[in-house]
């Protein structure tokens, strides 16, 4: 049990770091390669995780690779390289898969289960693809959890007093807020808030803009264009901006950035801190929201904040920071390291969850609201309805009826009627009672949606189900129950129960809405047969290696022992030897391993030879001839 | 005509607490009190609520305990916390 939940906690630990915030130590090599094959070098690929093309459209022109939809609309990284589309799943299950290997090399035992951090305001789509790429990665993902929930603990863990806290978590492409209260080892949620479109890597942007349009005022030539140019403008903004966290300005300089009929052009300028934040002042601006409507939806005021903890790497800009204390009139605590406290919440959890560690619980919510469609309250939008709360009797007292179309495809006019309200505290179950909208209706489809918006059609739809064999009955009649329940998982499932018959209709939102259960399977295959492809190669050089060594090693006790051995088992050993080293030329790795195994047999025999010969030689030979 | 008749029971209810001595007039406050494990009669405070809540997570919450039922308590717990506290 103990070596099961250190696995877990490397991973959390490790895992985390690198796949949340984008910098550290494979990434440099990759940032390296961007620059020299920008079409094939994935970047920020947690924006499109879970997501639909038209979700994405502004972040898709932003990066150097293509991002191309399928059929289905969903989101696919193209690599023309090998002449393949990627899902997003599989580039951050091989980023996962990395990162397992680190760990189960650090530990040196094989890692199989791990938590994995999310942005608390991903949707459950982003939340289950990002277990698709766990999965994929050949992990059992034990939990998804939420960043800024995962920071709280990292940081609350060793305490024990009674606080209020923040966690402001400004990340390479996402910012969550969120308010807890830490008490007696109970970490509750109190409100989460945040914008998955906002991140250090807009930060670049508007930096490489700025570069981009002197240059093209200056030389009339547009940056943007060339993609092997943008990558190397971002990579000198991020440098940059930096930078600017401890410098108050810092030159920028990019020479051959590209060539005319002239010559070579070069940029090379001052950036200054002011002119930084000047350039992202509405993006600071845009930090600001979701701090006011976490507080609102926790029903605190700015004095009620024991603690603002800044998370995330962004959040060491001088500007952010400035935002952040004058907002709250706190002075933030950067006590914690922003870019590792996630991870070591992720470990604390996965220690909860193996039974390591006890006496903490975290009390984590639903970031957006879940409901159906409907066509309305009934009081508000059908007074002909025969049906009000009025008539109902004891506990249904409290329900709002809501009416229910028939229709198969979510119309354009339909509203959505929450049923588990944002911010409650998971697990839960909660339910409403709907009815029919239409004279004799017997079918009505539920469309299973989660976000804020009035609209159906402007929400996530996660999936539907249909309701049959309603008994025709005047509108308004029917009493239909709709329950939602989120378990301690964050599987999410949705019943339907005629009231007059008891026909339920259930469903549970198990995949992702971009993978079918089948892709995902595929890429699990698939993902192992690389994994089975990289092993067998590594064992390729690994043999080779060691055979490079034993050929080494024998020459030199042939040189030193060659004396000392008979003619005939010297020649032996000598054609052995050479045999290893035409297959290590052109033999597969089991002939090498063979020939080694021949080799080692002969040297045995002459180093036996050896020994009888006379022992002070014997004792210079050592054990074995390649130890 | 509902919001009335809610402020006018848990006004009643309180009142109740020590004409009558342990019973609540609000069947349902009564139930949830029971839930978290809070005392029938005395008057509800924030403090009180909360730290009963966070007794009930340490039990319950489905990460802590192995036990089977465990889910569904917490869940009541969740419903009689947050029914509670909308009265204070």
């Amino acid at each position: 049990m103990a070596s099961s939940a250190a696995q877990i906690h490397a991973l959390g630990g490790i895992g985390i770091a690198t796949y949340s915030s984008s910098s550290k130590s494979n990434l440099n090599s990759a940032k390296r390669q961007a620059v020299v094959n920008p079409e094939n070098t994935f970047s920020s690929v947690k924006r499109f995780i879970g997501s639909r093309m038209d979700e994405v459209a502004e972040e898709s022109k932003q990066v150097s690779y293509r991002v191309v939809k399928d059929e289905n609309e969903n989101v696919k990284l193209d690599c023309p390289a090998i002449g393949k589309q990627f899902a997003a799943e599989e580039i951050s299950a091989q980023v996962l898969r990395k990162l397992v290997d680190d760990a189960s090399s650090f530990l040196d035992e094989k890692v199989t289960r791990a938590v994995i951090t999310v942005p608390a305001y991903f949707n459950d789509s982003q939340r289950r693809a990002t277990k698709d790429a766990g999965r994929i990665a050949g992990l059992d993902v034990l939990r998804i959890i939420n960043e800024p929930t995962a920071a709280s603990l990292a940081y609350g863990f060793e305490r024990k007093s009674n606080e209020t806290i923040l966690v402001f978590d400004l990340g390479g492409g996402t910012f969550d807020v969120s308010v807890l209260e830490v008490s007696e080892g109970v970490f509750q949620v109190l409100s989460t808030c945040g914008d998955t479109h906002l991140g250090g890597d807009d930060f670049d942007k508007r930096v490489v803009d700025w570069l981009a349009s002197n240059f093209k005022k200056d030389e009339g030539i547009d940056l943007l264009k060339d993609k092997q140019a943008l990558q190397r403008l971002t990579e000198a903004a991020e440098k940059a901006k930096i930078e600017l966290s401890s410098l108050t300005q810092t030159n920028i300089s990019l020479p051959f950035i590209t060539a005319t009929a002239d010559g070579p052009k070069h940029i090379e300028t001052t950036l200054t801190r002011t002119k930084f934040r000047e350039l992202c002042s509405d993006l600071l601006d845009r930090c600001k929201t979701p701090v006011e409507n976490s507080l609102r939806d926790a029903r605190l005021k700015f004095k009620d904040i024991d603690e603002v903890i800044l998370v995330g790497g962004s959040t060491r800009i001088p500007a952010v920071q400035e935002v952040v204390r004058k907002l709250t009139g706190k002075e933030p605590n950067v006590t914690v390291n922003p870019d590792e406290v996630v991870a070591l919440g992720a470990a604390v959890q996965a220690g909860v969850l193996a039974g390591d560690v006890s006496h903490i619980v975290l009390l984590d919510v639903t970031p957006l609201s879940l409901g159906t469609n409907t066509v309305g309250d009934v009081r508000k939008r059908c007074r002909e309805c025969t049906t009000s709360t009025r008539n109902l009797r004891g506990s249904e007292r409290a329900e709002v009826l809501q009416v229910q179309r028939r229709n198969e495809t979510l119309r354009t006019d339909s509203v959505m009627s929450k049923i588990i309200p944002r911010n409650t505290t998971l697990p839960t179950s909660k339910s409403k009672v709907f009815t029919t909208v239409d004279d004799g209706q017997t079918r009505v489809r539920f469309h299973v949606l989660q976000g804020e918006r009035e609209f159906a059609r402007d929400n996530k739809c996660l999936g539907s189900f249909l309701l049959d064999g309603i008994p025709p009955a005047p509108r308004g009649v029917p009493k239909i129950d709709v329950k939602f329940d989120i378990d301690a998982n964050g599987i999410l499932s949705a019943t339907a129960t005629d009231r007059a018959t008891g026909n339920k209709q259930e469903i549970t939102i198990t995949g992702s809405t971009t993978l079918s259960k089948d892709e995902v399977e595929k890429m699990v295959k698939e993902a192992e047969r690389f994994a089975k492809d990289d092993k067998q190669k590594r064992e390729a050089i690994d043999t080779k290696n060691q055979a490079d060594s034993v050929v080494y090693q024998t020459e030199k006790q042939l040189k030193e022992f060659g004396e000392k051995i008979p003619g005939e088992v010297k020649e032996k050993i000598e054609s052995k030897l050479q045999e290893l080293e035409d297959k290590i030329g052109s033999g597969s790795t089991q002939e090498i391993k063979d020939s080694m195994a021949a080799l080692n047999q002969v040297m045995q025999i002459g180093q036996s030879m050896c020994n009888q010969a006379g022992p002070e030689a014997g004792a210079g030979a050592g054990p074995s001839p390649w130890r | 005509e509902d919001e009335d008749e809610e402020s006018y029971s848990s006004r009643n209810s309180w009142r109740s607490n020590f004409q009558f001595g342990s019973v609540l007039s609000d069947p349902i406050e009564a139930s949830h009190r029971e839930t978290l494990g809070l005392s029938s009669w005395a008057p509800l405070t924030l403090e009180d609520v909360k730290h009963a809540y966070r007794a009930c997570a340490l039990k319950w919450h489905p990460d802590d305990s192995t036990k089977a039922e465990a889910e569904a308590k917490f869940k009541f717990c969740n419903v009689a916390y947050e029914s509670l506290i909308k009265k204070l």
